[in-house]
C-alpha cells in the first residue's frame, strides 16, 4: 500500500512539475501577449492544485483561503490583457475609416483656406510679417502658405 | 479498512488531477496557436480542481472543510469560462488564428457585421 501511494505521489509531483516548467517556457518563449497570458492562467491552476496536494500529503487545511482567493481572483489579469489585446486590434482595424474621414478633411480644409487666402489677405500679409519679426518654428512654417497668398492677391 | 481505500481514492484523484495538468502543460508547449492553447488549458481548470477537491474532501473527512471547499469551486467554475472567453475573443479580433486549421468560421460574418455597423456609425458620427 504504501508503494502504491508513493509511486502516485511521485507520479503527481513530477506531472505538476512538468506543467509548471511547460507553462514558464511558453511564458518565456509564446509568440503573442494572449499565449503568455493562457500559460500564466495554466501556471496559476497549477498552484491552486498543489496547494490542495500539499493540503492532501500533509493533513492540514490551512491553504483554503489561499485557493479560494486564487481562484476568484485569477480572472481579473486576463480580463485586463484580452481586453487590452482587442482594443488594440479594433484600433488597428480603424485606420480605413480614419483615413478616409482625414482625406475628407484635408480636402475640404484645402478649399478652405484657398477660398480664405483671397479674402483674408491682408491677415495672412500680417501673418508674414509677424513669423518675419517672431522667428517660431511654427509660423516659419505658416509663412510659405502666407507668402501665397499674398502672390495670389 | 475503509480509511485506507479513502486514502487511496484521494491519492489516485491527485495522481489524475496532475496527468490532466500535465496534459494541459503538453498540449501549451505543442499546440500551434492561442486558440488551440486555450483549448488545452482549460481542461484542468475545472476537472482537475474538482478532483483535487474530491481529494482534499477524502482526506479530511469532515464535513466543514468540505463546505470551505465549496467557494473554491464556485469561483472558479464561475471565472473560468468568462477568461476564457475573453481570451478566445481577443485572440480571433487580433487575427491570432491559423486559418487552415478551421473548418467552420461561424463567429467571422458577424464580426463583419458588428465591424461595419462601428464603422457606418463612426462615420455618421464624424
Amino acid at each position: 500500500m504504501t508503494t502504491l501511494e508513493n509511486a502516485l505521489l511521485i507520479v503527481a509531483l513530477i506531472a505538476f512539475t512538468g506543467t509548471a516548467l511547460c507553462a514558464l517556457y511558453r511564458v518565456v518563449v509564446g509568440p503573442t501577449i494572449l499565449d503568455r497570458m493562457i500559460a500564466s492562467d495554466v501556471l496559476l491552476t497549477t498552484i491552486i492544485l498543489v496547494a490542495g496536494v500539499d493540503m492532501v500529503l500533509r493533513d492540514h487545511t490551512d491553504s483554503i483561503p489561499l485557493m479560494t482567493v486564487l481562484a476568484a481572483t485569477a480572472v481579473f489579469a486576463t480580463i485586463a490583457v484580452a481586453r487590452y489585446v482587442s482594443r488594440h486590434a479594433k484600433t488597428s482595424e480603424q485606420p480605413p475609416a480614419f483615413a478616409w474621414a482625414n482625406t475628407e478633411a484635408a480636402a475640404s480644409g484645402g478649399a478652405d483656406t484657398g477660398a480664405d487666402t483671397g479674402i483674408l489677405s491682408t491677415d495672412a500679409v500680417d501673418a508674414a510679417q509677424q513669423a518675419q519679426g517672431n522667428g517660431g518654428p511654427e509660423e516659419d512654417a505658416a509663412a510659405p502658405e502666407a507668402e501665397e497668398g499674398t502672390r495670389n492677391a | 479498512m475503509l480509511d485506507t481505500i479513502m486514502d487511496i481514492t484521494a491519492l489516485v484523484c491527485v495522481a489524475l488531477a496532475a496527468l490532466l495538468s500535465l496534459a494541459a502543460g503538453i498540449g501549451l508547449l505543442r499546440f500551434p496557436d492561442a486558440l488551440s492553447r486555450l483549448h488545452a488549458a482549460t481542461k484542468p481548470q475545472i476537472f482537475g480542481l474538482l478532483l483535487i477537491i474530491a481529494a482534499i474532501a477524502l482526506d479530511q473527512r469532515s464535513f466543514s472543510t468540505l463546505i470551505a471547499l465549496v467557494p473554491v469551486f464556485v469561483f472558479q467554475a464561475l471565472t473560468a469560462p468568462i477568461s476564457a472567453h475573453m481570451v478566445g475573443r481577443a485572440a480571433y479580433r487580433a487575427g491570432d488564428l491559423s486559418e487552415e486549421f478551421l473548418l467552420v468560421d461561424e463567429l467571422g460574418p458577424a464580426v463583419e457585421r458588428a465591424s461595419s455597423d462601428n464603422r457606418r456609425d463612426s462615420g455618421f458620427a464624424g
